[in-house]
């Protein structure tokens, strides 16, 4: 069965392969799942599915692994479509968020299950469970229950129990969720490193965007089952495609002000009943082509400075809230009753029902319509010199 | 800690004292009092009650219980008794053999229906017929089916031009007849556990071994089983017990026939009884019965079972 496995998957073992979604799209009954779903992930690529629950990420993983059937599309790992194969023939780890792990066996025996399937010889298994065992640090557990380890053993079993397979693709969905903070970051470093060593084609579902930011190659933003926008993080980060995308990244999120557009004496401006801003010349065009009468302003809130002085060229806003972080604010105002956070070092703090105004530098603005969601074309802000 | 201060507190407020009420120093006694007593009348007492008798010569006569003490003859005796050994060689084949078709029939229709997309539900309410009826019914309606002038086995066997089978007299075939009449009623039973079982186990253990590459087969004997022996052992033990006590139907289908074959240890209790009213016999009888029964749960509590007494994580 194994062999015929390895063949149809077109892989050997220990070869990553990448992994392609074709119009792929999953319907439970009526309500759609994923929708249309188009993506290629390279081979010995990190791809991150992010998104809200219920977005389609998992679902979308799952179907990889063939635990769900897809409605329609093609799924190709490597040159084969794998659409009707059972998940044993599609030669695939997978990390699950709650481990997984057989609980009647005992460590040894949880990573040596796959090595057992496939009828390795006893001492041939030995070998390759304490090569693994040692690999991710439980060599001294082997002859432990899942219940007598810690959650961060666990996770490392069922890691070894993935890599121990050396398979064309791993497989793993929120592998980190059921971690304290503490560990979660350790392991999402050594998750990296295995990641870089093993050089195998991995996708990642989490729903935690500082996890996508720091382990993706590239991230692929899900939302209610559609494809938002895939790119490298700082891609992703510095240009998305839509506010959806824009407000998911980052913590806390960007800011958006929904305003009029105004033209006077050849300039733009932004109304509201106490905003007047005048639109930088770079965006102007853009706004001007899509001749909108609204706009939704978008800035990240640690790209916005604070002044205590009255500036034409700014947005007049009250602070509502301070938060102290210890190293840094984050200062929450409002401006005509809209929200905008602002992230600033620690240092002398505004008070609650100052007025103040905000100003950023028109790099770093984004602009989207606010009926579409979608970004204005051509206002990408040209990358800033001093940052990259 | 909370609960710590207050209780400091409340020692305090109230010191323990040889000097409180003898009530209040007694009161976890008072409480189970009526339990205690309860289980006294309704198990202490008739076990005692038929270890005395076990230990007299106690005949009912001309309307009078006659009744002389005899120490332990009457135990002797059962352990010479070529019936009580038949019998209870009998009882020990019967309870192994219709456990184990009932396991591994409820196993196999509880794999089966936990497989299926629609219809559970209402295999399920079928299934739970055979358990609801009364084991006397369900005797004389499989003794109709038995006969083998007009029951239905041996009318299906005349369509085909096989001749007729003495289901309930023929020594070689009553005892499998017999057993079939309570495979039939027990097993879905014994499905019906197994199944709630099988549908309670999580479902990552089986998705992580697809993707391991286990076959069915293998996935089975590494996931299924192991996870549901607490079920299995509880199940056999239920049934090892339950079988061994099995009377009604051999009453009803054979009187134990033919000839003294199908005497189960309670069927020969209830023949020293009725017709001889030998009451010591028969408490001597009933208390190694009972005894017997007793060892055998507690060994299989203990050995097998142990594993499992801790709670699961």
């Amino acid at each position: 069965m194994t062999a015929t496995a390895l063949t149809l998957t077109g892989a050997r073992t220990g070869q990553s392969a990448p992994v392609s979604f074709e119009q792929v799209t999953k319907k439970y009954g009526n309500v759609l799942a994923v929708d249309n779903l188009t993506l290629s992930v390279e081979n010995g690529e990190l791809m991150v599915l992010l998104g809200p629950s219920g977005c389609g990420k998992t679902t979308s993983l799952r179907m990889l692994a063939g635990l769900e059937k897809i409605t329609s599309g093609v799924i190709r790992i490597g040159d084969v479509v794998v659409n009707d194969l059972p998940p044993r023939s599609r030669n695939i780890a997978m990390v699950f968020q709650s481990y997984a792990l057989y609980s009647h066996l005992t460590v040894f025996e949880n990573l040596a299950y796959p090595l057992r399937v496939r009828k390795l010889k006893k001492d041939e298994i030995k070998r390759r469970v304490q090569e693994v065992a040692e690999r991710v640090q439980i060599a001294d557990l082997l002859d432990r229950k899942p219940r007598e380890i810690s959650g961060g053993q666990r996770q490392r079993v069922a890691l070894g129990r993935a890599i121990i397979r050396e398979p064309s693709v791993f497989l793993m969905d929120e592998p980190l969720s059921n971690l304290d903070a503490k560990l979660r970051l350790h392991m999402r470093g050594e998750l990296k490193r295995f990641q870089r060593d093993l050089a195998t084609t991995t996708i990642y579902v989490t729903h935690d965007q500082a996890e996508a930011m720091t382990l993706a190659d590239r991230v692929a933003i899900m939302n209610k089952g559609v494809l938002q926008q895939v790119g490298p993080p700082r891609e992703v980060y510095r240009q998305p495609v839509n506010m959806f995308v824009a407000g998911f990244l980052g913590s806390p999120p960007m800011n958006f002000l929904t305003l009029d557009v105004q033209a006077e004496e050849g300039q733009l401006w932004l109304t509201g009943p106490n905003v007047r801003y005048p639109l930088p010349p770079e965006q102007a065009a853009a706004v001007r082509q899509a001749s909108l009468a609204r706009l939704a302003l978008g800035v990240r809130p640690e790209h916005i400075t604070l002044s205590h002085h009255p500036d034409e060229r700014a947005i007049p806003a009250e602070v509502y809230l301070v938060e102290d972080l210890g190293n840094e604010l984050l200062v929450d105002t409002r401006v005509d009753g809209q929200q905008a956070v602002i992230r600033i070092p620690a240092g002398p703090a505004p008070s609650i029902g100052d007025r103040i105004w905000l100003s950023f530098s028109p790099a770093d603005l984004h602009l989207f319509d606010p009926t579409t969601e979608a970004r204005l074309p051509s206002t990408s802000p040209a990358p800033r010199a001093t940052l990259s | 800690m909370a609960i710590r201060i207050r209780a400091q507190e409340a020692a305090r407020v109230r010191p323990v004292s040889a000097r409180a009420p003898w009530w209040e120093r007694n009161l976890a006694w008072l409480l189970v009092a009526p339990a205690i007593a309860m289980f006294a009348l309704f198990a202490i007492y008739p076990t005692a009650s038929a270890l005395l008798f076990s230990l007299s010569r106690a005949r009912l006569i001309r309307g009078s219980l006659e009744r002389t003490y005899i120490g332990l003859d009457n135990f002797r005796r059962a352990f010479e008794d070529p019936l009580v050994r038949q019998s209870a060689a009998f009882t020990i084949k019967w309870s192994l053999s219709v456990t184990a078709m009932e396991v591994l029939l409820g196993l196999l229709i509880a794999l089966l229906v936990s497989q299926l997309a629609r219809g559970r539900g209402l295999i399920t309410s079928l299934l739970i017929i055979p358990i609801i009826m009364p084991p006397v019914s369900v005797a004389v309606a499989w003794r109709f089916m038995y006969d083998p002038a007009f029951g239905i086995f041996n009318y299906l066997l005349n369509l085909v031009g096989l001749g007729d089978v003495y289901w309930l007299s023929d020594p070689d075939v009553a005892t499998y007849a017999l057993m079939a009449v309570d495979v039939w009623q027990t097993t879905p039973f014994v499905f019906l556990l197994l199944y709630a079982g099988l549908i309670s186990l999580p479902r990552d253990p089986y998705e992580a071994a697809a993707i391991d590459g286990a076959s069915p087969w293998f996935t089975f004997r590494t996931v299924t089983l192991p996870l549901l022996k607490p079920v299995l052992l509880v199940v056999i033990l239920l049934r090892v017990i339950d079988s061994a006590r099995i009377f009604d139907k051999i009453l009803v289908m054979t009187r134990g026939g033919p000839g003294s074959q199908n005497y189960s240890m309670t069927y020969t209790i209830y023949q020293e009884f009725i017709p001889k009213f030998d009451f010591g016999y028969t408490a001597a009888l009933s208390f190694l019965f009972q005894l017997s029964l007793v060892i055998v749960a507690t060994i299989y509590v203990r050995r097998v079972m142990a594993d499992y007494s801790a709670p699961a994580e």
